[in-house]
């Protein structure tokens, strides 16, 4: 169960991106699990509780561990003697030899469902975010805050579903953007301000279907288009992505 | 084929095993085993070859006809523009027209990059075959997001890291070979969450040890014997079959012999 200052970031999030909210973030789990690699579940060997790994490829089968229960291994022993060649080696450890999860280290705060985190705080649903603070459904965070259902962003800020970002804030829908702030539904952007629907820019602001406009024009067409995005998501907790989007795929 | 990858390659293997294995794409589906698909694509725009490894789960989900590379991206593919933008244009009218100019590149290349063959996402990397986000990196082959490291083949989330083979998560690992969340080791084969590990084999959640085995140090000729076992059998694995079978995410699992 998250926190509830998680739902109250997200909420936040909505509100700045959208100048309003879109609902509660327990109603959009669907819609932002996935973009990031999903958490990894097992179940401990010492006490049968779930635990989180950050990588997909542990085995179904095998021995875990949580992090927190490291200190109840007994002391491990080893027949040197018994090791004769590779089945006896693999043999000889197997009864030592955990998986572990839940690794959040460091000074992290309300880190939950998660593991391969340092310094982090409110977290739920996330691998391997660094000293990043209100993160669900992520992973691999970097000097971040405020980011949902996102992937690869290092010191970015406010983003819900965001892909490979960079120096940026304020991103929805957006992937491969640097140093770049207010973009919506768009693609590899480089120092790129206030842009909806385009893709592959460099230098460039009030831009809508890579058409640039005047200021004016722009905010008032962005009020409106991102009225209409919220208010469908209000209703679905859903809207297509930007991928599908590229399919001509509607709402 | 790329002969400075192929270099590095024997020069790493020859640390681990005492051997040097040749050539790479003989080893590709033991290496590639536990990183992203590669897959050959033509792009739609200008027909034009790349290769994506599908290390991220978002790269499934992007139509296929509507990646470019990066010289696409930074060229023909930034000058398409929609149609028409109305002054009270709906978001159903704009959303009709955006599959025209929606080309996803997701290939970054930042600072100077050279002899990379096959590899999407460099910075100041050179000598690299059909790797991903290969950052101030040299020698990398199948492997996917390394940060300033060297001779780092078949690995994921490599940082500061030297002669690697099918590593993951690991930070300042240097001679390691199938470890997994390591951190300021060396000579580390099938180690797990492992801290200031020296010479050591299948050792899990442990810190400050050398010359151990399962955890247990065991003294340097004990040590010695038992890692000539293990990299004997690894090698007779690889040259007569390609590959071994045991790996980091098999060490723990019922399925292991």
């Amino acid at each position: 169960m998250f926190n509830q200052k998680l739902d109250s970031a997200f909420r936040s999030t909505c509100r700045t991106l959208f100048k309003q909210e879109l609902g509660s973030l327990e109603e959009f789990k669907t819609y932002l699990t996935s973009t990031a690699e999903p958490i990894t579940k097992r179940t401990s060997s010492i006490s049968g509780k779930d635990i989180y790994l950050y990588y997909s490829e542990y085995p179904k089968e095998g021995r875990f561990i949580s992090y927190a229960e490291l200190e109840r291994l007994k002391k491990p022993t080893l027949d040197i003697n018994a090791i004769k060649d590779i089945d006896s080696l693999l043999d000889c450890i197997k009864d030592t030899f955990f998986y572990c999860g839940d690794k959040n280290l460091g000074r992290c705060i309300e880190v939950n469902a998660s593991d391969g985190s340092m310094d982090a705080g409110f977290v739920f649903e996330s691998n391997a975010i660094y000293d990043s603070q209100y993160a669900a459904y992520s992973n691999i965070l970097l000097s971040s805050k405020f980011i949902f259902g996102s992937t690869y962003s290092a010191f970015t800020n406010s983003i819900i579903r965001g892909y490979h970002n960079y120096r940026s804030t304020r991103l929805f829908q957006t992937g491969y953007s640097n140093s770049s702030s207010d973009l919506y539904f768009s693609w590899h952007m480089g120092n790129c301000r206030e842009c909806l629907f385009s893709f592959n820019q460099k230098n460039k602001q009030h831009m809508i279907g890579n058409i640039e406009l005047q200021r004016e024009k722009y905010l008032s067409l962005k009020e409106k288009l991102l009225e209409e995005v919220a208010e469908i998501m209000q209703k679905k907790k859903s809207f297509p992505t930007i991928f599908k989007i590229a399919k001509g795929v509607q709402p | 084929m790329n002969q400075e990858v192929e270099n590095a390659l024997s020069t790493t293997t020859k640390l681990l095993f005492g051997k040097e294995l040749t050539p790479l794409d003989e080893y590709e589906g033991w290496l590639r085993q536990h990183i992203g698909e590669g897959e050959n694509i033509k792009t739609k725009l200008t027909g034009e070859n790349i290769r994506l490894i599908k290390q991220y789960r978002f790269l499934e989900l992007i139509p296929k006809e509507k990646i470019v590379s990066f010289y696409e991206g930074e060229t023909k593919a930034s000058e398409i523009k929609i149609k028409e933008l109305k002054e009270n244009m709906t978001l159903n009218e704009l959303l009709q027209e955006i599959p025209e100019i929606a080309y996803f590149n997701v290939d970054v290349q930042v600072g100077k990059n050279k002899n990379n063959t096959e590899t999407m996402g460099l910075e100041d990397t050179v000598n690299t075959y059909r790797a991903n986000d290969a950052f101030n990196s040299k020698n990398i082959a199948y492997s996917s997001y390394t940060k300033y490291s060297e001779f780092i083949f078949g690995s994921f989330r490599v940082f500061y890291s030297k002669f690697c083979i099918n590593c993951y998560n690991c930070v300042r690992a240097t001679v390691a070979f199938e470890c997994d969340s390591v951190k300021d080791s060396t000579n580390a084969y099938f180690c797990h969450n492992c801290e200031n590990v020296h010479d050591a084999l299948f050792c899990s959640n442990a810190k400050n040890l050398k010359y151990a085995v399962g955890n247990v140090e065991v003294g340097r000729d004990a040590y010695q014997r038992v890692r000539k076992i293990l990299v004997d059998g690894i090698i007779k694995s690889l040259e007569k079959k390609g590959g071994f079978e045991t790996d980091i995410f098999n060490t723990s699992s019922e399925q292991t012999v």
